[in-house]
């Protein structure tokens, strides 16, 4: 990759890496320095990263460094830990869109980076799986396992409204 | 609740794409006729997320990089190189010491450099406002990676603990970095503030030397957070360990003409020089 290719990153992919670390993270600080190390990592090793696979170099190193962070602060939750009062809120919402993300944020972590590599940047099942390390079979389940939880808070919510 | 699961999962892979087109096709004429079902469908394709698109990384300018060297020596750059420089310097002495006294306690220690810092003028070390001048080192031309060589000081006759001063010519924040810039870090104290943007702290386990020096900058939106990669790991027993390295000198300058630091740490007991390379954005 040439420095011209790698600024070409910069433009194209710096947006999507940062909306979806600040989307994992709840943290703009943070998800602004998975951004610099993200790309700083892609600068050292540009020389073995071609331009086609950047992208998806990009976003693993990003999901890497997210689940880091997320792991140090303990902010992650499993689904195990998943009860009815999940669905608790006392937030005030003005649309379904604001719901959504109100329930995203309760997502454990794995389920909210395969949705957000799912809907924000349009991966297939493989692709997602090369950047999480799981398997496609695991991305499906992540992803159907958290839309059925986006879909019952979404439930919940109307039937309060 | 097995048939509820079996409803979602139909409707979770028609809206993944993943029904062929007769599947789809009998699935949505069932949506159309059952009111339920169909507000089970509007439910599912609300679960799928729309990226804000208004919502953009402000810093590409700092991300991007120039095809001519020596560019770039950025506050963030800077403020590594620092953290990176101080861990790498001081680190390898501390661990030295820490090795060939491996079976004194640290309380020990503390009490000896005390005793002999205020009963024998002679012995006395310098202290951070009596600064010693740092012998001049032969700087060789940097490397691509960073050196630590060490070097013990030759026929040191040592009747005490060493003692030494740590002083770090630096600049801090977001000013670019001059040479013979001095700030002073007394290395005994939990936490110095150096200047605006920077401050040292010591960290690590007494038998686990992983850090001694982080960098916090001050001057970003949230402030008080340290960058990922140099972590205090703070312990109490750490500073009675670090009690010999008290006043010890750790000087670090910016090497005209070149993307690296020279690094020199002297003690009474040890000498190291240490080359800190930044690679020059090409």
């Amino acid at each position: 990759m040439t420095t011209k290719e790698y600024n070409e990153c910069v433009d194209s992919l710096s947006d999507g890496i940062f909306r979806f670390a600040l989307k994992n993270l709840r943290d703009e600080f943070e998800a602004e320095n998975v951004v610099q190390n993200t790309f700083e990592k892609l600068w050292v090793r540009r020389e073995k990263v071609e331009m086609k696979t950047a992208k998806a170099f990009l976003f693993k190193v990003a999901y890497n460094n997210c689940i880091d962070i997320i792991r140090k602060a303990k902010r992650s939750a499993t689904m195990d830990e998943v009860v009815e009062n999940k669905y608790s809120h006392s937030e005030q919402y003005s649309d379904t869109m604001e719901i959504v993300n109100a329930a995203v944020e309760r997502l454990p972590e794995k389920q909210k980076s395969v949705v957000i590599l799912r809907d924000y940047e349009g991966y297939d099942y493989r692709s997602i799986g090369e950047i999480t390390g799981m398997t496609e079979a695991q991305v499906k389940i992540n992803i159907f396992r958290a839309r059925k939880f986006l879909k019952a808070y979404l439930k919940d919510i109307q039937l309060v409204i | 609740m097995k048939e509820q699961n079996d409803i979602d999962w139909k409707l979770f892979s028609l809206l993944e794409g993943e029904l062929n087109d007769e599947e789809a096709e009998a699935l949505l004429s069932e949506i159309d006729l059952d009111e339920e079902l169909n507000e089970e469908w509007t439910l599912m394709q609300q679960t799928q997320l729309k990226p804000d698109t208004k919502t953009v990384y402000a810093n590409k300018s700092k991300l991007k990089k120039r095809s001519t060297a020596i560019i770039g020596l950025l506050p963030f750059t800077w403020q590594q190189a620092v953290a990176a420089a101080a861990v790498i310097t001081i680190a390898i002495p501390v661990w030295r010491y820490l090795q060939s006294n491996s079976d004194i306690d640290p309380t020990s220690i503390s009490g000896s450099i005390e005793n002999v810092d205020s009963t024998n003028p002679e012995t006395k070390g310098p202290t951070a406002t009596e600064t010693p001048v740092v012998e001049q080192v032969e700087v060789s031309e940097p490397d691509n990676e960073v050196k630590p060589p060490v070097h013990p000081a030759p026929n040191l006759n040592y009747t005490t603990k060493p003692k030494s001063t740590i002083t770090i010519v630096a600049e801090a924040g977001k000013i670019q970095p001059k040479p013979n810039q001095t700030i002073e870090v007394p290395l005994m104290y939990p936490e110095t503030n150096l200047v605006d943007g920077i401050r040292i702290e010591r960290s690590g386990l007494p038998n686990q030397v992983k850090s001694i020096a982080w960098i916090e900058t001050k001057f970003d939106r949230a402030p008080n957070r340290s960058y990922q990669g140099v972590r205090p790991l703070l312990n109490s027993t750490w500073a009675g360990i670090l009690k010999p390295f008290r006043n010890s000198k750790l000087q670090l300058e910016p090497v005209e003409k070149s993307p690296a630091f020279k690094i020199v740490y002297k003690s009474d007991k040890y000498y190291a020089t240490a080359m800190l390379s930044l690679k020059p954005l090409n």
